[in-house]
């Protein structure tokens, strides 16, 4: 008896001493294994604080995405608290216990890697891409954001940040036309007083200004709990190790109170409620939005396809009533799905009625019936086994997409976990799309749209000689925001590590970059093909034209005649009218599209691999035989013409063209389409440009896809029936301005916010000269977050939401640009800012921190850069069109590592010529003026688009 | 005798003048924005027999009122509180009694004006408890609401389905039963979307002691929004409150075999059968 009790006494020290120093071990929940056709494996974890860890291992290329998604979004704020998450998001930014200030994105950019958090109605996201030796890193950083943020939230970051989230509005919805209708508006009318979705994510300034930095706090102790966080690694990791980091760094930290799932029953409209408001725009819009079911609900694959049956591209029944019969520019059906809701809108911009201005209330009341008859119609005839079949390969190819980038396997695999809690699994994906039949399609309509209320904005464009400006209006101004039981008593207890977390986890040893191994060959043609192989199924291709508009340098005048010829070749060809061939193209699940602009015409086409023969087919078609009909001619043309018009309004727009203008003056650089030029065009003009200009002489093409050099070749041997004619491409060089610098002002009535564009003329590109080194010199100036402009106007002043600099030029000489928008107050302080930095990086130059970052930064971010189809295809695009070698990133890494400080100084003094630059201003310049020419640059020139 | 004729016929002529003074008077105090002088003097044509239904009085009435509503001054001078209520009177008599046209094409232009004010006024009373006074004006708005032929009201949120929404809020207010169950019942003739009015008409008949009148109407509901929470609950509620729990699991498994993906249904049979402490099929 005593030896038992001895031995149980034994047992219960040893079990009481093991238990006071065990790290909770994380437990294997799932896995998913690599089974044949697409799948992404991965493997479920959970730790006993009760973050789910998704790991998916990828190593294609050597790099890592982390990312963590806490559960909360806008729709746990409440009346008289909105933007609480979305304000939140950015002070977890600001540093942790063991992160200074700034520096996680100055940790992040110097491996080489890219950042970012967005926060949406359910869910805030923040991840970190860096190069796969990184790993370690980035846990580190989340997990101290995750357990050890609170002590760092000072009065004055947050202060900072409450003026970076106001400017945020104002940049992104207040000054951008449209906005505050699909922002605000729409939600108000749409979810009943009161509904989580009923405020914006981003908030309303009245409340944005009540927000105390308690509230914040509390905010953080009650949702951003591990228990209430996935955390998802998908790339060039071993999971073991990955496992083991995440429970280091993660397994310590304590949950937060549980949390429970939202209950708000799905919205019902009881008749169509109407918002009618008043914005600085040229067209009017309709945007019409119908409450369904909440993601991943049973009739969400239904009525995502029925929403591309009734109106995406030219065969559906919108484009045919709206856009053909030249009523509206746009008319679009689309459908978004959140955690409690889904809306199915449609989305009309028509064109202004010229004859009779003021009837634009009855404008809207024809459009709304129009609306309506057109779904009728739908009803009656676009239900077809053909249209649902279409819509079926584009949502195919779609999926293929999402799963092309470590960073989208992250997305789906962390949405399914959080909002179904299944593992996502890719063949159930495409099932739930291809089980969708022409009987769910009528129910899903009879059940959610026919003869259902929708909520309804009409945005009507603003009198000329009006000074209103687009205003936020909180309709729950008047209510008193209560104190949520919810926030109540929650205490602030930090983890207990067994390891010095003070201490920065050191990078691992980096691998290489996996620079894309490319084929090449010249066709007989003059054709330049250049192309790669990859893994997914799919194909894009970019076809590269040179030309563009600069074929006119005599004559800048006939400028965008470019565009206007692009926007026939999207239309019919000789067999097939535009319904035809976009029908051929849809049933493939591809795209053909032509882009004209100032110095190219390029053709980005995309197919499946499966289908790239009939897809190619269809190219050759479209390249050699376009239709160039009368009634598409004038079609287009009006579209074009009234897109300039509406680009007026756009204080971006406005600032590109006259940036140009101003600095390339009246060459072919400085002009832009206007739509008194593009009314003088005729058909044969377009025809003509046709003949002359798009040669094989001037053109490339590049293949980035799965499918092998030797498969693909052949197929392209259509292109060498193309006939080369000489296409002659002006030589243009520009002699830098002598001229003191000047301010020009363009008007934007009460823009609430000031676009500014700061700079002179500069390089064309060259790959491994000055204009190399001079972007290289730039990156601590303004090409970075964590640059002098940016840390000083967005962080420190918060003056903007985010200002860059850099060199832009291509074979032709190029811009030095500093860009931003900022608060309209703030625009003399900004400019006087943005000029003093200049200056200062001239004369003093950089300092050694500086010169380390940038080094690094750049050098470790080559991994990042051949990810995608798309960056494997833009990189090889650079190589046939400046004829550079396949490995002139190797001699950019050697001249990078070759740079000293002095060699990054020299440039600074050359480059940088502040007394020498244009400052234009595209904001309200009555308010401006006088504070603009109180900054020394003499008089204020007023300048406006033609 | 013919003198006396012939005066007294001028003595009517000169009345009758001067009525039709007072309607002109008042137009031309509108022109000048003399808005205490239109009052008065279209109060005075209203009142006077040989023009008190005339159109012409009628259509002036409409706008002198709607007038006065709409100036600011004159609604913080108090100039007359039921403004827009003669307004749309003036309005709609003149409709009434335009036999030859002559102001139809400009009355129907600016009668569904009022429309908004008697609306938000509406509003106002029923929040005041003026129910008597709200449902007035909610049917001045139903009276207008069909002569708005360019759906102003309908872009101002202001539909008949709404109207008689408020008008059952009003009954309610006013413990009229009667009243209530006539409008709730106007609503779903109209297929008023609303799951809730078969709630309120079922809570009703249940105040009348008729639960068999109020299952049905939750079934009603139930028919049209099977998904509903609100209806969901009440059904549950009243089948348990009259004893009928095994008729209501019965109903939930056949929902649940028809979507068996709904988790609703199967929380309320595993609640019901809790509440049977059946808790093995629970």
């Amino acid at each position: 008896m005593k030896t038992v009790q001895l031995i149980a006494k034994w047992f219960l020290l040893v079990f009481i001493l093991s238990a006071g120093t065990a790290v909770a071990q994380p437990q294997l929940i799932e896995k998913v294994e690599q089974g044949s056709g697409m799948t992404i494996p991965f493997e479920k974890w959970k730790l006993t604080n009760g973050l789910t860890i998704l790991v998916h291992e990828d190593h294609t290329n050597p790099l890592v995405t982390v990312r963590i998604t806490y559960h909360v979004g806008s729709a746990r704020e409440s009346i008289g608290k909105s933007g609480f998450a979305h304000f939140f998001e950015h002070m977890m930014f600001e540093g942790s216990d063991h992160v200074k200030d700034k520096e996680h994105f100055k940790i992040i950019s110097e491996a080489g890697g890219t950042m970012n958090g967005n926060t949406e109605r359910d869910k805030t996201n923040y991840f970190e891409i860096v190069p796969s030796n990184n790993l370690e890193v980035a846990l580190w950083l989340e997990a101290d954001r995750m357990g050890f943020l609170l002590d760092s939230v000072t009065k004055e970051k947050f202060e900072i940040q409450r003026a970076t989230v106001k400017n945020e509005k104002s940049q992104n919805v207040e000054n951008i036309p449209y906005a505050m209708a699909f922002v605000e508006t729409i939600n108000q009318i749409l979810y009943p007083p009161g509904h989580p979705y009923s405020w914006p994510v981003i908030g309303y300034v009245d409340d944005l200004n009540r927000v105390t930095v308690d509230d914040l706090k509390n905010f953080f102790l009650r949702w951003y709990g591990p228990n209430n966080a996935i955390l998802t690694i998908s790339g060039d990791v071993n999971t073991k190790d990955a496992i083991a980091l995440a429970g280091k760094y993660f397994g310590p930290i304590n949950p937060s109170p549980e949390v429970k799932k939202i209950k708000v029953p799905t919205p019902i409209l009881s008749v169509d409620q109407y918002a009618n408001y008043v914005d600085n725009i040229y067209l009017p819009l309709t945007l019409m939005v119908y409450p369904t079911v909440p993601r991943f609900h049973r009739d969400e694959a239904a009525l995502m396809l029925m929403a591309d049956m009734m109106g995406e591209g030219n065969n559906s029944v919108f484009y045919k009533n709206f856009v053909k019969t030249e009523k509206a520019i746009a008319a679009q059906v689309g459908y978004t799905g959140d955690e409690l809701a889904g809306e199915l809108s449609v989305t009309l911009v028509a064109y202004p009625n010229m004859e009779d201005p003021t009837a634009i209330g009855k404008d809207f009341n024809e459009t709304e019936k129009k609306i309506h008859e057109t779904i009728t119609e739908f009803e009656t005839s676009g239900i077809t086994d053909d249209a649902l079949q279409r819509v079926k390969s584009a949502k195919e190819s779609h999926i293929v997409d999402e799963i092309s980038t470590t960073f989208g396997k992250a997305e789906l695999l962390t949405d399914w976990q959080l909002f179904i809690g299944r593992p996502y699994n890719l063949s159930d994906e495409l099932d739930r799309f291809n089980k969708v039949t022409k009987e769910d399609i009528t129910r899903v309509f009879n059940k959610y749209v026919k003869d259902k209320y929708a909520a309804i904005v009409n945005v009507y464009p603003k009198s000329p000689d009006s000074k209103d400006s687009v205003k936020s209006v909180n309709p729950n101004a008047n209510l008193k925001a209560t104190d949520d039981a919810e926030y109540a008593g929650l205490k602030y207890v930090k983890a207990k590590d067994s390891f010095d977390r003070s201490k920065r986890p050191l990078a691992g040893t980096p691998k290489a970059p996996v620079i894309p191994q490319s084929y090449s060959q010249v066709l007989k043609n003059g054709i330049k093909v250049i192309g790669t192989k990859t893994q997914t199924p799919k194909v894009v291709m970019l076809m590269t034209i040179r030309g563009g508009n600069m074929v006119f340098s005599a004559d800048p005048k006939k400028s965008g005649l470019s565009e206007l010829t692009s926007g026939l070749m999207n239309e019919g060809t000789q067999n097939y009218t535009t319904e035809q061939i976009s029908a051929e193209l849809d049933k493939l699940g591809s795209s053909i599209a032509f882009d004209g602009g100032r110095e190219n015409t390029t053709v980005e086409i995309q197919s499946l691999t499966k289908n790239i023969d009939a897809t190619l087919k269809l190219l050759e078609e479209k390249l050699f035989r376009p239709r160039f009909d009368a009634a598409d001619f004038k079609r287009v043309k009006k579209q074009y013409i009234e897109s300039l018009a509406n680009d007026r309004k756009s204080a971006d727009a406005t600032a590109d063209k006259l940036y140009s203008s101003i600095l390339f003056g009246n060459t072919i650089l400085g002009a832009y389409p206007t739509e008194k030029n593009i009314r003088k065009f005729s058909l044969d003009d377009v025809k003509a440009y046709y003949q002359q200009y798009y040669s094989p002489s001037v053109s490339s093409f590049v293949i980035v896809g799965d499918i092998s050099e030797a498969e693909i070749l052949p197929k392209l041997a259509f292109l060498e029936k193309w006939e080369s004619k000489e296409v002659k491409l002006p030589e243009i060089t520009v002699t830098p301005s002598v001229l003191p610098t000047t301010i020009y002002i363009a008007n934007k009535d009460n823009a609430p916010q000031s676009v500014f564009k700061i700079g002179n003329t500069g390089l064309p590109f060259d790959a491994t000269g000055d204009y190399f080194k001079a972007n290289v010199m730039n990156f601590a100036l303004g090409g970075a977050f964590n640059s002098r402009l940016n840390l000083n106007l967005r962080e420190e002043k918060g003056f903007t939401y985010g200002i860059r600099s850099g060199f832009q030029g291509t074979k032709y000489p190029g811009t030095y640009t500093i860009g931003a928008s900022v608060r309209r107050t703030a625009t003399d302080s900004s400019i006087t800012e943005v000029m003093r930095e200049i200056k200062e990086y001239k004369e003093k130059g950089l300092t050694d921190e500086e010169v380390a970052f940038t080094r690094n930064s750049i050098l470790n971010s080559e991994a990042l850069r051949y990810e995608s189809p798309f960056q494997k295809a833009m990189f090889l695009s650079r190589i046939v069109q400046y004829d550079l070698p396949t490995d002139f990133t190797i001699k950019q890494a050697q001249i990078l590592k070759d740079m000293t400080k002095e060699d990054m100084n020299a440039l600074a003094k050359k480059y940088l010529n502040p007394d020498t630059m244009v400052i234009l201003v595209v904001g309200n310049k009555y308010t401006l003026k006088d504070k603009l020419e109180k900054l020394g640059y003499g008089k204020i020139k007023d300048v406006d688009l033609e | 005798m013919k003198l006396k004729l012939i005066i007294l016929l001028l003595l009517v002529s000169l009345q009758s003048w001067s009525q039709n003074f007072n309607v002109q008077s008042a137009s031309n105090s509108l022109t000048n924005k003399d808005l205490p002088g239109a009052k008065k003097f279209i109060d005075m044509a209203a009142e006077h027999e040989s023009t008190a239904n005339s159109p012409k009085m009628w259509y002036y009435m409409g706008k002198v009122y709607l007038e006065i509503y709409e100036d600011s001054t004159s609604k913080a001078n108090g100039l007359d509180p039921d403004a827009i209520e003669k307004s749309a009177k003036g309005f709609l008599n003149c409709l009434k009694t335009d036999t030859k046209a002559s102001y139809t094409d400009e009355v129907n232009k600016l009668v569904w004006i009022p429309g908004i004010g008697l609306f938000n006024n509406a509003i106002a009373a029923y929040t005041k408890g003026e129910t008597e006074k709200s449902t007035r004006l909610n049917m001045l708005v139903l009276d207008i609401l069909p002569l708005d032929k360019d759906n102003n009201l309908k872009r101002n949120n202001i539909t008949t389905e709404i109207v008689y929404r408020n008008l059952y809020f009003n009954a309610i207010k006013a413990k009229d039963n009667e009243k209530a169950k006539s409008y709730l019942t106007k609503l779903m003739e109209m297929k008023f979307n609303d799951p809730k009015i078969y709630l309120y008409m079922s809570r009703i008949q249940m105040e009348e002691k008729d639960t068999t009148k109020a299952i049905e109407s939750i079934a009603k509901g139930r028919a049209l929004y099977d998904e509903n929470p609100t209806l969901m609950n009440e059904e549950i509620r009243l089948y348990i409150l009259t004893g009928r729990t095994e008729e209501l699991i019965s109903k939930l498994n056949a929902s649940i075999e028809t979507t068996p993906d709904n988790e609703n249904l199967y929380f309320t049979r595993a609640s019901l059968y809790e509440g049977k402490k059946d808790y093995e099929k629970q």
